[in-house]
């Protein structure tokens, strides 16, 4: 084979792929659209590498302040159940970022939790909803009960699956939040997603307490009570140490 | 015509000079970043983001990435300075292409550590680093030039004319990548009421989250001219980023606007690095000729003696 020949392989075989690549990019970044429907399945492998799918400009600007809180209950002197205040985790991550021009990491954590935790609520049917959010205070079930609960009766395995993840998830922050914040020993633990949406636009030009009387109340949803779940000394250990520095 | 565009594609390299200042940018994202961050690191993406554990373990990234979470103590800071050193090294451009691919490595690992900490800067950064693996992107402005000038060309492993493919396809891929980042965020902005009544970006700018100083700067964001000028401008210049492109003077100005509002982004949103990531890849854009003029004026006001006061003899 000669060298010219060597050359215009590679370069065809190059620009192919390239091109293609770029053909698959081009329909992936727009908005769905007939085309990109109908090539999904050949544009699947762009996932998750070359997903572009942050949506914090558009459509809809993001247009709320969504907080994270957490509650532990706990067996009080008197052998009585009593609950720890709620803790806003977000309120302690936003220290890295107000007032600062390089904002910390970590300041967008429970804020990007927010979401997914709202998002799978909402993908779970009426029924495995009134489950998940009717947990016993004093007998949480464990993660394994929870999952067999809202299965059955023949829920999407997947839904409950992901939304489990994530609870457990949630849960072993705030199991560590809470125990870092309050020292007790938890017998169960719940978040609250609280989203309060910013002065309307037409209100913009008001004083400070005009403005904030504009604002429409926030919206709030509790979750069930979860089995306290923790990790290593390490973990627990980093995010009192995070506490510390910021509440 | 077939013939021509082969022969720009195999024949020289083109937009080395941008790339380098790509590099050097991408290099600083990286390094200094996590100096930022240095306090935090343990709750960012250490041993206090293990909690992420059930949703981390259930995606889909490669377990290979998993480095940094199967790290901790002084073994994940090691691991963290290591990254730290790579940045630096990518900055300065010491065996560059090398340097890249660690870098990429180092950095895809951090980010699949903590699923809740990843951004649209993050997910730009890591496909262009991607694609710079491929490029030469150490040929100007690096250690790896002034070695070169100072010792020769070493004789190379690929032929030039497949060293100098893949850097061009790489080039115009990155180019496309961020082309497609403002196209296709100007297609999702018009089917938004709030983009096209012109009050979209009050609405951030009024959050805790993506306005570090909203409570400073209220009455700027108050003024309907600035939302309504921010709103409409950001639309236009992203829509028409490409065709903007065909024509030096359009593409200076489309440069310089993307620039300013990338800037607007990361001062006012406290989003620095997606904006400084943004701004690297735009630099690839600024021609080799530009930058050369750059670098003359810059050599130059360097060069000129300092004035003296006048003599009072």
């Amino acid at each position: 084979m000669s060298r010219v020949t060597m050359r215009s392989a590679f370069i065809s075989v190059a620009v192919t792929i390239a091109g293609l690549h770029l053909v698959a990019v081009t329909l992936a970044a727009l908005p769905p659209n007939r085309y990109s429907d109908a090539t999904a399945s050949r544009t699947g492998y762009l996932e998750p590498y070359f997903a572009q799918n942050w949506r914090l400009f558009a459509p809809a600007p993001v247009a709320q302040d969504r907080e994270v809180l957490f509650q532990g209950s706990y067996v009080g002197d008197d052998g009585t159940a009593r609950r720890t205040a709620w803790v806003s985790w977000t309120g302690v991550e936003l220290d890295l970022i107000r007032h600062r021009l390089v904002g910390g990491r970590a300041g967008y954590v429970t804020n990007k939790l927010y979401g997914p935790l709202s998002q799978r609520y909402r993908g779970l049917g009426l029924a495995q909803r009134a489950i998940a959010d009717g947990t016993d205070e004093t007998a949480p079930p464990s993660w394994s009960e929870l999952r067999a609960d809202l299965s059955a009766g023949g829920a999407d395995p997947v839904r409950v699956r992901t939304y489990v993840l994530y609870e457990e998830a949630a849960a072993r922050l705030g199991t560590e939040v809470l125990e870092a914040r309050t020292g007790h020993e938890l017998t169960a633990v719940r978040y609250r997603l609280r989203a309060h949406s910013v002065v309307p636009y037409a209100q913009r030009t008001g004083s400070e307490v005009e403005r904030q009387a504009a604002r429409p109340s926030p919206t709030q949803r509790e979750s069930g009570w979860r089995v306290p779940t923790t990790g290593g000394a390490r973990e627990r250990d980093a995010v009192a140490a995070f506490d510390r520095r910021h509440r | 015509m077939i013939e021509r565009a082969v022969g720009w594609l195999s024949q020289e390299k083109h937009s080395t000079y941008g790339l380098a200042v790509t590099r050097m940018i991408l290099g600083l994202v990286v390094a200094s970043q996590l100096v930022v961050n240095w306090d935090d690191r343990h709750y960012t993406w250490g041993d206090g983001a293990e909690w992420t554990a059930p949703v981390r373990d259930a995606t889909s990234w490669p377990s290979f990435l998993g480095l940094f979470g199967r790290l901790d103590g002084r073994a994940f800071d090691a691991l963290y300075l290591l990254t730290i050193v790579f940045g630096v090294l990518l900055m300065v451009g010491y065996r560059t292409r090398a340097t890249a691919i660690v870098t990429l490595f180092l950095w895809m690992s951090l980010y699949v550590a903590n699923p809740f900490v990843g951004s649209g800067g993050d997910a730009v950064l890591r496909m262009v680093l991607l694609y710079l693996c491929f490029t030469d992107a150490g040929l100007r402005w690096s250690v790896d030039a002034r070695q070169r000038a100072e010792r020769g060309e070493i004789r190379p492993y690929v032929p030039t004319w497949a060293s100098a493919t893949l850097h061009n396809l790489a080039t115009i891929l990155i180019i496309h990548q961020v082309v497609m980042v403002y196209v296709g965020s100007a297609f999702w902005k018009l089917q938004s009421e709030r983009w096209m009544d012109g009050t979209a970006v009050y609405y951030p700018l009024q959050t805790d989250a993506y306005s570090p100083w909203h409570d400073w700067l209220q009455p700027l964001y108050a003024n309907g001219l600035v939302i309504g000028g921010a709103t409409y401008l950001a639309i236009v210049v992203q829509l028409f980023f490409p065709v903007l492109l065909i024509h030096r003077p359009t593409r200076l100005i489309a440069l310089v606007l993307i620039t300013g509002m990338h800037l607007g982004i990361g001062l006012f949103m406290g989003i620095l690095y997606f904006s400084l990531v943004m701004i690297a890849v735009d630099m690839i854009l600024v021609s080799d000729s530009s930058w050369l003029r750059i670098a003359a004026a810059v050599r130059a006001r360097g060069r000129r003696p300092v004035p003296q006061p006048p003599s009072r003899v």
